[in-house]
């Protein structure tokens, strides 16, 4: 590549930097006034409103402050409230007075489960009402922190951190659950979809490699009263009834016994659920297992086949009284195999084989078809991309670049390489 | 690039850090959000939130060292959301929505006239020209000054992916101007 094109392409670069920035919109006042950290609060009184405008830059109120200011102008607010609420009193009853008064009802709720189980109560401004902890890790976690007030988004990060921090999350213990449920459905699948993936972006930079699966769930009454029977989170339950009624041999008692981990490596083994209403970013950590290739191998051998002599192979995580298993299927030699073993060791468990039914030899499509339904709807930009077949690929001799050892940023470097097509 | 210490001071309700912090990214944010939505209009509303969401998780900002990548990835999704959110068969490569954008606002200060054209059309061609991914990395690298290696991170490429469809949407864009097509339209 010569140095005109060096030239060139360092000029093209200058060329759409100084387009974009002059394109680039300036919000910085209104953001800063959204965000009040323009030592303005919306809604509090401002005696001299110019002058405040005017020394914003040097007069920051510091956190504290900040929630004072807001929380007199609430006070304020109270106040005025409790005169109307007495005006209402005269005309309405004693009925109505304690109605303004007392707490916000929540109208969300957000659940996450790690190992540590923890429900977050929203208003309807998405901030935290109340959050209980559903097990004892979850009261770990809660007794440092205080998310009342707080963005739930805010609180939501403040959480994981804290799970981070206190070793809840690790890499091989990386999922994370979150259920939403709300009294305006479309909300609630937005908030969760949004938390989903917010979550998932904040856990990128973070050390481990996570999963988050989330959901949005009706929170009836039956559920309820299942989750606080055994002690367990919403979310959870809403997880373990769905496994459970879509496959006669997971059991709600087996189920039970099951880690948060497990049961997402099985719902996103096994699960059937409407894409609307599901998020899942990232994999289960399944390093404590042995692989599906080796759990087959092992298969195999015990059943005394020759792997080339196999057929309709299908290899699914599963559950068997609160271990999770392998379940090896296949056909050889005109007999049908079902083998299970141990994931963690592959110690093999049961065998059945049964002379085939040719019927069967059809059934990995459908199979497949269901467990790989809801990433179409999923929506991963990234696949859009894998689809970027450009004309001029022929050109493409760029196979042998060793760039790990470049570590200097000299524009002269970059081009070095370039092809010499030119 | 900014100190990440002033995403604590942010938290702690800083508006000087703010300022600051927005000042040595704002461009860089919105033309991430450009590269990859292709219009005005969504760019600015993903810049806006993007803002407002380092604000709000700025308390739990936890410091590794390349606070502008954790905002762009911030922006990132940000975008996949109004991605999902449009239609399947809207294509990024709208003609009116990048002519809108070829005739839209005049530039502010500085630069003269004939410079600011040619540099537009320059943006203009690479939006239209190039493949989406190829927008994003050779936007990325002129805008915000990341490294290849730092941007494939951000957009979860290989490297050497990274290099090659940077290259190539360089050599694109060279020949497009030699060229001299102006009309937006897929050599």
């Amino acid at each position: 590549m010569d140095q005109k094109h060096r030239t060139d392409n360092y000029n093209m670069e200058s060329s759409i930097k100084r387009a974009v920035e002059a394109e680039t919109p300036d919000m910085l006042e209104s953001l800063l006034a959204e965000c009040g950290l323009a030592g303005t609060v919306p809604g509090a009184a401002e005696p001299d409103g110019a002058d405040a405008v005017a020394e914003k830059r040097t007069v920051v109120p510091d956190y504290e402050e900040r929630q004072k200011i807001r929380f007199l102008s609430r006070k304020n607010l109270r106040r005025l409230s409790a005169l109307a609420a007495v005006l209402a009193l005269v005309l309405i009853g004693a009925g109505a007075y304690n109605r303004l008064l007392r707490e916000p009802v929540p109208v969300a709720m957000v659940g996450m489960d790690v190992n540590p189980s923890i429900e977050l109560y929203l208003d309807s401004h998405d901030k935290v009402i109340s959050c209980s902890a559903v097990n004892a890790d979850g009261e770990a976690i809660l007794k440092d922190l205080d998310l009342k007030g707080t963005d739930v988004h805010v609180a939501a990060y403040s959480l994981i951190g804290a799970m981070l921090t206190k070793g809840y999350l690790t890499d091989s213990s990386n999922s994370v659950l979150l259920s939403v449920t709300a009294d305006d459905p479309k909300r609630g699948t937005a908030l969760e979809r949004e938390l989903s993936e917010n979550l998932s972006g904040y856990m990128e930079n973070s050390i481990i490699s996570a999963a988050v699966f989330g959901q949005y769930i009706d929170g009836d009454d039956d559920l309820k009263s299942f989750a606080a029977e055994n002690g367990i989170s919403i979310g959870k339950a809403w997880i373990i009834r769905a496994l459970a009624a879509k496959n006669p041999r997971l059991t709600e008692a087996s189920l039970l016994k099951l880690s948060t981990q497990e049961l997402l490596l099985l719902w996103d083994e096994k699960g059937e659920a409407d894409p609307e209403l599901v998020s899942a970013f990232g994999n289960v950590n399944t390093s404590r297992y042995i692989t599906r290739e080796e759990a087959a191998e092992i298969a195999f051998k015990h059943a005394g086949v020759d792997r080339a002599d196999v057929a309709a192979l299908d290899i699914q995580f599963d559950c068997e009284d609160g271990i999770i298993i392998y379940e090896v299927e296949f056909v050889s030699g005109g007999r049908e195999y079902e083998i299970e073993m141990r994931a963690e060791t592959g110690e093999i468990l049961t065998q059945e084989s049964e002379a085939a039914d040719p019927a069967d030899m059809d059934r990995d499509d459908d199979d497949d078809d269901d467990r790989y339904e809801k990433d179409d709807d999923r929506d991963d930009a990234e696949d859009r991309y894998e689809q970027d077949d450009d004309a001029d690929d022929a050109d493409d001799r760029y196979e042998k670049d060793d760039d790990d050892d470049r570590e200097d940023d000299d524009d002269d470097d970059r081009f070095d390489r370039d092809d010499d097509d030119d | 690039m900014f100190d990440e210490r002033l995403i604590l001071q942010i938290a702690r309700g800083d508006a000087e850090a703010f300022r600051q912090v927005y000042e040595a990214t704002d461009s860089a944010v919105y033309g991430f959000a450009l590269s990859i939505l292709g219009n005005r209009h969504d760019a600015e509303d993903v810049m806006h939130d993007t803002y407002i969401r380092m604000a709000q998780g700025a308390a739990a900002y936890q410091p590794m060292g390349r606070p502008l990548a954790w905002l762009l990835t911030i922006v990132r999704r940000l975008c996949y959301n109004k991605l999902r959110a449009r239609k399947p068969e809207l294509s990024l490569q709208e003609p009116e929505t990048l002519e809108v954008l070829a005739r839209s606002g005049a530039a502010s200060g500085g630069s003269s006239a004939a410079e600011t054209s040619a540099d537009r059309r320059i943006l203009e061609e690479a939006l239209v020209t190039i493949s989406e991914e190829e927008r994003q990395i050779v936007i990325l690298h002129a805008v915000t000054g990341m490294k290849h290696r730092e941007i494939a991170e951000l957009l979860g490429l290989p490297l050497s992916t990274v290099l090659s469809k940077y290259r190539r949407a360089l050599k694109k864009l060279r020949n497009a101007m030699e060229e001299g097509s102006t009309d937006g339209s897929e050599a």
